[in-house]
């Protein structure tokens, strides 16, 4: 009885690891109908910037927020500003920090660390 | 016996743990949805990222950036996606500049639309050639009886005149057959009629006078300088099947094509000045189009 047990037990064991191996090594699930929101990090901040860029081009606030909802739905400027005063601190284009500061403005978000953008803007 | 008995109870412990492991790798703990690209995203999300790198292309004009973005999507979504973009815009009317990158954007890519000819400084005025075995158009309005019209309510509608264009002296399909100049109580506008060449009645009824007959679907272009906007006849059949119209802006030059918006059939068109200054004049154009040639 105490050998049967014993050889259910590795063979469960050899089963899961094998289906673990299986599952997340060997044949994953494979993602291919996602959202913004999964995107990698600089996916991500790309499509936060082309978001900020067209808003310059087409001027249409909610359509600059239902975009940013794909990434926050709760609070669609924060990655807005999260991005802005990164790119800020690390010297980013300016382009992109003045379309950035511009919607997080538009949005009500700036914040201390844009003001040098928005004095220049105006 | 017991032999056996080992083995099915190992292979029973292997299957049972290995569906255990795939339920827990695949659906419980499945590799974590994160770090994915945009090729990976719905097709709506597709569309949307190819929509808003050609945006961010009007913004910035930086083509590098632009295919850099556009590069990890399959061919057929930028080109539906950029198609569509460049022609919803074309009929909203859309400042000429961003029509320009867009259009600018597409070339780049290889995409094309008609639309787009228009802001690429494609040359005016180029009709369609000649059919070697077609007549040459004939200069003078059949005298034929047109459908019956309802047009748009026009209250009293003055006429300041009614002309026929010179035609032009090679075969085209197009032929402007008169140019009224009306005077309405609301907007200015262009309205355009198109109709089929005059048809032969059957050979019973050969004391009819041949009939024209309302051609909807086609699509119309008026260019101005640094913009253009694009109608297609028969979506208020309940005017004349064969209808559309556009609203005009005083003092504008426009240019009146048809399929494409680089041959104009009709050009130098300005609003009509009305005898009361506080009435829009607007323009009634009846255009023939042959398929045959």
């Amino acid at each position: 009885m105490r050998r049967i047990s014993l050889l259910a037990l590795i063979g469960l064991a050899a089963g899961i690891a094998l289906g673990l191996l299986i599952g997340w090594v060997l044949w994953t699930v494979e993602y291919t109908n996602t959202a913004p929101t999964h995107l990698r990090q600089d996916y991500r901040d790309d499509y936060i910037v082309m978001v900020a860029s067209a808003y310059q081009v087409e001027s249409n606030l909610g359509a600059a927020r239902d975009r940013l909802a794909q990434l926050n739905p709760d609070d669609p400027a924060q990655p807005v500003v999260d991005l802005a005063q990164r790119l800020i601190a690390a010297n980013g284009r300016p382009s992109d920090i003045e379309a950035l500061v511009d919607l997080a403005e538009e949005l009500g978000a700036a914040t201390p660390a844009m003001s040098p953008y928005l004095e220049g803007s105006q | 016996v017991t032999r056996r008995t080992d083995f099915l109870v190992l292979t029973g412990g292997v299957v049972l743990g290995l569906a255990l492991g795939l339920i827990y790798a695949w659906l419980i703990d499945p590799v974590e949805l994160v770090n994915t690209t945009p090729d990976l995203m719905q097709l709506n999300h597709r569309h949307e990222w190819i929509r808003l790198a050609a945006l961010s292309y009007a913004a910035d004009g930086d083509l590098e950036r632009a295919e850099t973005r556009l590069a990890p999507l399959p061919r057929n979504d930028v080109e539906e996606a950029l198609v569509a973009l460049i022609e919803a815009y074309a009929a909203q009317g859309r400042p000429a500049e961003t029509m320009r990158a867009l259009s600018r954007l597409a070339e780049e890519l290889g995409v094309y639309t008609p639309a787009m000819d228009v802001y690429l400084g494609t040359s005016a005025a180029t009709p369609p050639p000649p059919s070697p075995t077609s007549p040459a158009a004939d200069p003078t309005p059949s005298p034929t009886t047109p459908p019956p019209t309802a047009l748009p309510a026009t209250p009293t509608p003055i006429v300041l005149a009614t002309t026929s264009p010179v035609p032009t002296s090679i075969a085209s399909p197009y032929r402007v057959l008169t140019r009224t100049a009306i005077c309405t109580g609301t907007t200015s506008q262009l309205q355009v009629l198109v109709w089929s060449p005059p048809q032969e009645p059957p050979e019973d009824e050969e004391e009819e006078p041949p009939q024209r007959a309302s051609l909807s679907g086609v699509v119309l272009w008026l260019t101005w300088p640094g913009g253009a906007d694009r109608a297609v006849t028969g979506l208020r059949p309940w005017i004349d099947p064969g209808y559309a119209d556009f609203k005009l802006e005083p003092e504008v030059p426009y240019a009146l094509s048809i399929d494409e918006p680089n041959a104009p059939v009709l050009s130098g068109l300005t609003a009509p000045t009305c005898p009361a200054a506080s009435t829009p004049g607007s323009w009634r154009i009846v255009v023939e189009v042959d398929d045959r040639l």
